[in-house]
């Protein structure tokens, strides 16, 4: 699965696009991200799935479309 | 209600059917608090004020740099050293002296929000920092405002309406709906920092007005409970709806005395970690220990020489990690412009395991010019020289699709 990652997250994971394997839950997928990158952990970060910003406990299917997405600061 | 003048200015908004004189009239009724005057702020207030908000306030302490010019449009190089407020203030006045504009020289803060942000109908954040951007969170959730979000990463940008009133009791998310609590102030970056294309906060700003004004106007906001992403790199804009009836609102006050007990530059800065961070008194004691090196990260075009104490330069950009390893136990205190890119690398160099004591001096160079007097210098400490901004990172380390 595709997971788009924005603003600083890019730098970490020096894509703006990453490609990990599928994960049902948010909870895998931030573990799964997470263990990829580690520097994330240090980071705060929303996740969207399909569009839509999610909790914990949504679940994700094989063709969801997932954002994770940081704040911004500048202005 | 309109002079001849004002028809004609107006003219071509007013033959827009479901805009027409009504929309006119109420444009002319509405008060907006723009928060901040920079890159966002100055092309939202340029057409607010344009399209004929009846009142307008901006709030900000801060002078125009050279630096601002590259985005912050609405000054010139003949505004260098003025207050941005007054500088801002003339440009709008002449750009259209119907137009009531008022100027507030200090930021906003819990004594001021809450009366100040009353006396308006919607508040633009045009602000670069998380403090003052809970701020205008929590005090337009206690006052039932709604506000404008706009920031800028780069090439990229967001922007939502907050708060916005879904019918007598319910608002629309806010900015705690994504972030309930403040992140680490170390994980963001200002446009100071890390350097930003002008047209970016521009677009921005533009969005903001533009919601802002259908706001005022009655007609349905286009991103009323969505966050609006915009890359200029692919020329995309993105959607993410945010649920309003989130729960989580992390540490909001509840009540105006909570919210004026609240201090908000500290409860932002206190999500840092804190452990690797000396002020400028314990950066003086390392530097007559000559225990520990210092690295200066900034990059080459960020100062031109100092150096009474022994320093090493090494630019931000060119630093691989790997290079810490190799030398043991490291005793080392980096210095950026303002601190936030040596605290970055102090994490990176953390999360690689690389061993040694490392500080990121708190505000960095320029932190320590500020506070520095001159006596100090002359007594043979270094100061150090002025920075320009950050201009972008070369792009070409990470891939985009």
């Amino acid at each position: 699965m595709k997971v788009k990652v924005f603003g600083r997250l890019i730098e970490i994971c020096e894509s703006n696009y990453v490609e990990i394997d599928f994960v049902d839950s948010v909870e895998l997928l931030k573990n799964s991200m997470e263990t990829r990158f580690p520097l994330l952990k240090q980071h705060k970060y929303f996740i969207a799935i399909d569009k839509v910003i999610s909790g914990s406990n949504d679940l994700i299917k094989p063709d969801s479309e997932i954002a994770f997405m940081p704040p911004y600061s500048g202005g | 209600m309109f002079s001849p003048e004002e028809k004609e200015r107006y003219s071509r908004q007013i033959l827009l059917d479901s805009f027409g004189e009504d929309g006119q009239v109420k444009l002319k009724q509405a008060a907006v608090l723009v928060v901040g005057a920079g890159g966002l702020a100055c092309p939202a207030m340029t057409y607010l004020v344009a399209a004929g908000i009846g009142h307008i306030g901006i709030m900000d302490d801060d002078t125009v740099e050279r630096s601002n010019l590259q985005r912050q449009t609405l000054y010139s190089t003949n505004d260098i050293g003025r207050k941005k407020v007054n500088a801002a203030a003339g440009r709008l006045r002449a750009l259209n002296p119907n137009v009531r504009v008022s100027e507030y020289d200090f930021v906003l803060s819990t004594e001021n929000a809450l009366d100040l942000i009353a006396q308006f109908d919607i508040v633009i954040d045009g602000t670069d920092n998380l403090a003052a951007r809970y701020l205008i969170n929590d005090a337009c959730a206690l006052l039932k405002k709604p506000w404008v979000y706009g920031s800028v990463y780069k090439f990229e940008g967001q922007v939502a309406l907050f708060n916005f009133p879904l019918s007598d009791n319910l608002r629309s998310a806010d900015y705690r709906s994504l972030f309930p609590e403040p992140p680490p102030a170390s994980s963001l970056a200002t446009c100071n920092e890390v350097g930003v294309v002008g047209v970016v906060p521009g677009l921005i700003g533009l969005l903001q007005a533009t919601e802002c004004i259908k706001y005022l106007t009655n007609e349905t906001p286009a991103i009323n409970s969505k966050l609006i992403c915009f890359d200029a790199l692919n020329l995309s804009f993105e959607s993410f709806e945010l649920l309003s009836n989130s729960s989580d609102k992390g540490s909001r006050p509840l009540t105006a005395t909570e919210f004026h007990q609240k201090d908000y530059m500290e409860y932002c800065q206190s999500k840092t970690d804190g452990s690797c961070e000396i002020n400028t008194e314990q950066f003086e004691s390392i530097i007559k220990d000559r225990d520990f090196e210092i690295i200066d990260i900034r990059e080459a075009h960020e100062f031109s020489t100092f150096s009474v104490f022994k320093t090493r330069h090494l630019p931000y950009s060119s630093i691989n990690i790997e290079q810490f390893r190799s030398n043991g136990h490291n005793k080392i205190v980096f210095i950026c412009r303002r601190g936030i890119r040596s605290k970055l690398l102090i994490e990176k160099l953390k999360s690689e395991n690389v061993n040694g004591v490392f500080f990121s001096l708190i505000d960095g160079a320029e932190g320590w010019n500020r506070l520095r007097d001159s006596n100090f210098f002359e007594k043979g400490h270094v100061k150090f020289s002025e920075g320009v901004d950050f201009l972008p990172e070369n792009l070409s380390t990470t891939k985009r699709q």
